[in-house]
């Protein structure tokens, strides 16, 4: 399947990023008692937005959807089809929570009540240009719930985009540190949408710096079977996808997690360590991170996104065990391999923060008080465990392939309270080692699931009266 | 599948593949093939630093011990057996994954497979896998003397022994304060990519479900 | 550095239907019974890795309907190891002579009497050599367990010791040193 056919108007408009251009967002997650309330839930909602649309028509609100397991299975759909399901999304993530490294304060006791006994069966994501927009969208299809038999939202998540601005300030000690330029923000303070694959035929941005590396140091794209369903993967395969063809192809599994993270105790713990080190607390951030806050790569580069690690294999520039470095490696594994080790685990990030930022001086509770701050993560892949699942249990949760024994991930990664990370030093710079130690658990998930993301055409299909693909 | 916990602690896992080798022209190509790699250096799979030991070895299949005189001849298995056996680091996906990958290694190992009765070669890996996990004998016992440590950890541990010897000695007298902080600093930065603690954990997410090959249907 | 030797042993266990004697389930009862826990190989000082496997049944090539097949079941030990096979053998027998004897002491012509010198014949009528090894480092067991030791404790130490003046530094070292150049070993199994 050539690349030049991908029919951009069957795939959801998440696969194109909805960025800045509708930065307010509501995500939904229903439950229908009955296969019949489900698809009059499924044609309310269509049409759904496609990536098409978002470079055509540019609607003022966009709506996308995706299935849970249970979700598919409450349609009554046939059993083959269902058979041929994946394991890991079958299983969810919640009884997966000991590959991902859910426990602690992320073990699934301590998630959200709505991600318990399967009741969540549908997110619709919705995201709009302004607020007044959202809330006539919101008011109009909850209004419509209401009134519809067998169907109810379990629950919502508002969500924003966040942008870096001179009047917040997020660095920790050193003015400098902030963004100069308006950059999407995460809520530690760092530029954050950046470094996703570029896909052949889809999105094609970045091909430098975000995709491939061959064995001759070329950057190169994604086939699209990587992330999509139904076309050649880095494999030269079509990846096993649910059958039938028209119900995956031009669809995608989708993970989600609403991580929850800890603003207060992330920036005490970064003071306390400079204090320790008698060193910039912004400084050990960045090399936690793996980049500055505005996006600078700690390597020489010839922008944000062009620069390799082959050059420096010990990580005295930017450290193994940095959350970057871990979760895209590129060439780390030696110039003579290129990404190829790596190019079988790449995801596509299309998180969207939730609540507001927490500038520096204030804290989380002055600010939002028991809403919180945090990231939903979500992660386009054409397998959850080969993809998703592997970057979190061996890359995360795990430092072997960095050198780093078992030290995980300083940003992201489970922690006990004995984890250290070591930021090596570098004599010839003048640099020291820093070691920070009795790292904390700044990122926490709150919840979530595995979904199944069809393509415009399979979701009309289930949304469909017709015999189609039920029992 | 996948929840079913590995059997085995550790980060090192077993694999031990028994293919079958036509005896007369195979068993003379294979033993030729297992000759020359005797004498090539193997520094692609060094660099890739996931196998601690690893072995091929063409076990003619008439020369069986027959140590009985009731204990039957083997007449009805017109094979020789091909053995490998390797302890490597990583998942079984990830392990076989790099083997069809990097063109390096599976040019090496089309050769050392070559004679294996079907063999389909190291790429599609779709097809190589599903040779590999067909002709896979399972372990009854496996035994590892440091389960908690990597190739990579070794390596990390030899590079940083040299170092400590070195510095050990050259503090082996009392010094002014500042020179020692100078030298111990000095030592720190060199030996610090090499700090990363390892060993067995209690709970270890990245050992759980990892020798089970979970990606054979693709 | 060390020789590294790679041990390749099989060894018939039984050609009659339904295991009889029960030579199978008596091997397979050790074999579970030591899997774990319990390990004679751990008090082998030489031993890197080891397995032991019960070939129950030669897998003819895909397409294969001849009937191909062994008359045997047979067991597959692979072991690799620092420095002389022989020495291994009798380091195992001394360790857990029992082993031994429910394992091999089951297969097809392992002599009635007890003694290091049998198992050592044994295993040496039944070993295959010649293999192509590969060895990702060549270090004996001791020295991996001493070098691997000393990182942790040199991780351990920098860690604690961070931010610390010279004098703290000295110090600390001259109390630590000792625990660097000859730190506790642990047991084989256990790191």
């Amino acid at each position: 399947m050539s690349s030049t056919t991908i029919n951009t108007k069957d795939i959801q408009g998440i696969f194109k990023g909805f960025g800045l251009a509708w930065p307010k967002g509501r995500f939904f997650f229903l439950n229908y008692k009955s296969d019949k309330a489900g698809r009059a839930l499924l044609k309310h909602l269509c049409p759904l937005t496609s990536f098409h649309d978002l470079k055509t028509v540019k609607p003022d609100v966009c709506v996308n959807a995706a299935f849970t397991c249970a979700g598919l299975e409450a349609l009554a759909l046939d059993n083959d089809l269902l058979y041929s399901l994946p394991e890991d999304f079958r299983d969810g993530m919640r009884r997966r929570a000991s590959i991902n490294g859910d426990a602690g304060d992320s073990a699934p006791e301590h998630w959200e009540d709505i991600w318990e006994g399967h009741q969540v069966h549908l997110w619709v994501g919705v995201y709009a240009r302004t607020d007044a927009q959202l809330k006539d969208w919101d008011k109009a299809f909850t209004t419509w719930v209401s009134k519809t038999k067998g169907i109810s939202i379990v629950g919502s998540q508002d969500v924003s985009r966040l942008v870096s601005s001179p009047d917040v300030p997020v660095y920790l000690e050193d003015k400098d540190s902030q963004p100069q330029k308006p950059v999407l923000l995460e809520h530690f303070g760092f530029r954050d949408g950046i470094g996703n694959p570029p896909i052949k035929g889809l999105n094609d941005k970045h091909i430098t710096g975000g995709g491939r590396i061959n064995a001759k140091g070329e950057w190169e794209d994604f086939p699209a079977g990587e992330f999509l369903l139904g076309h050649v993967d880095t494999n030269g395969e079509i990846p096993v996808a649910p059958k039938p063809d028209g119900f995956s192809r031009n669809g995608s599994f989708m993970v989600l997690r609403k991580l929850e993270q800890n603003v207060d105790l992330w920036r005490d713990y970064m003071k306390g360590q400079a204090k320790k080190l008698d060193a910039d607390a912004d400084d050990i951030a960045s090399r936690m991170v793996g980049r500055r806050r505005d996006g600078t790569p700690l390597m020489p580069a010839h922008d944000d996104f062009d620069f390799k690690y082959s050059s420096d294999p010990e990580g005295r520039v930017c450290p193994l065990g940095s959350h970057m470095r871990r979760t895209n490696p590129r060439d780390s594994f030696g110039a003579d391999f290129g990404s190829l080790l790596v190019d079988r685990h790449r995801i596509l990030r299309r998180a969207i923060t939730y609540g507001e930022l927490v500038p520096t001086g204030k804290t989380q509770a002055e600010v939002n008080g028991e809403e919180g701050q945090g990231l939903m993560f979500i992660v386009l892949n054409a397998s959850i465990s080969r993809q998703f699942e592997f970057v979190q249990q061996q890359w995360v949760n795990y430092g072997n392939e960095f050198d780093q024994g078992n030290d995980r991930d300083p940003i992201i990664g489970t922690q006990c309270g004995h984890d250290q990370m070591v930021i090596p030093g570098d004599n010839a710079a003048g640099r020291e080692t820093m070691v920070c130690d009795a790292l904390q658990q700044f990122v926490v998930c709150k919840g979530g699931d595995y979904f199944f993301l069809p393509s415009i055409s399979a979701f009309e299909a289930l949304a469909s009266d017709a015999q189609g693909w039920r029992r | 599948m996948p929840l079913v916990p590995i059997h085995f602690k550790g980060k090192s896992n077993p694999l031990t593949v028994i293919t079958p080798v036509k005896r007369g022209w195979g068993r003379f190509l294979t033993n030729a093939i297992l000759f020359v790699f005797h004498h090539l250096p193997l520094g692609v799979v060094k660099q890739l630093a996931f196998i601690h030991f690893a072995r091929w070895i063409l076990i003619k299949g008439n020369k069986l011990p027959r140590l009985s005189e009731d204990q039957p001849v083997e007449d009805n298995w017109p094979y020789d057996f091909y053995v490998f056996t390797t302890n490597f680091n990583g998942s079984w996906d990830q392990y076989i994954d790099a083997f069809g990958r990097i063109h390096a290694v599976s040019k090496g190992l089309n050769m050392l497979w070559y004679t294996s009765e079907g063999f389909p070669g190291p790429w599609p890996m779709r097809l190589f896998k599903r040779y590999i996990h067909y002709f896979t004998a399972p372990q009854h016992l496996y035994y590892n003397a440091y389960p908690g440590a990597t190739v990579r950890d070794i390596d990390a541990a030899t590079k940083l022994n040299a170092e400590i010897e070195a510095f050990l000695e050259d503090t082996k007298d009392e010094m002014d304060d500042a020179e020692f902080g100078r030298r111990y600093r000095a030592f720190v930065n060199q030996v610090s990519p090499w700090l990363g603690k390892t060993g067995l954990e209690e709970k270890h997410e990245a050992l759980a479900h990892r020798a089970v090959p979970m990606e054979l249907s693709q | 550095m060390t020789d590294h030797s790679f041990l390749t042993v099989i060894s018939p266990i039984e050609h009659r239907r339904n295991d009889p004697d029960g030579r199978e389930a008596t091997i397979r009862k050790t074999l579970l019974a030591h899997e774990q826990d319990d390990s004679p190989f751990a008090d082998c000082p030489m031993v890197h890795m080891a397995r032991i496997q019960i070939l129950d049944q030669a897998v003819p090539p895909m397409g294969d309907t001849s009937g191909a097949a062994l008359k045997t079941k047979y067991l597959l030990f692979a072991i690799d190891i620092d420095g002389r096979v022989d020495d291994f053998l009798d380091s195992l027998y001394r360790r857990d002579a029992d082993f031994v004897h429910n394992v091999w002491g089951q297969c097809i012509g392992y002599p009635d009497f007890r003694g290091a010198v049998f198992f050592r014949r044994y295993i040496d009528a039944c070993s295959f050599s010649n293999p192509l090894g590969y060895a990702g480092f060549d270090l004996s067991v001791g020295d991996t367990l001493l070098m691997l030791t000393r990182k942790n404790v040199l991780a351990d130490f920098v860690s604690a010791h961070q931010g610390k003046s010279d004098k703290e530094l000295q110090a600390a070292w001259r109390k630590s040193r000792a625990d660097l150049a000859t730190p506790n070993l642990p047991k084989p199994e256990s790191f």
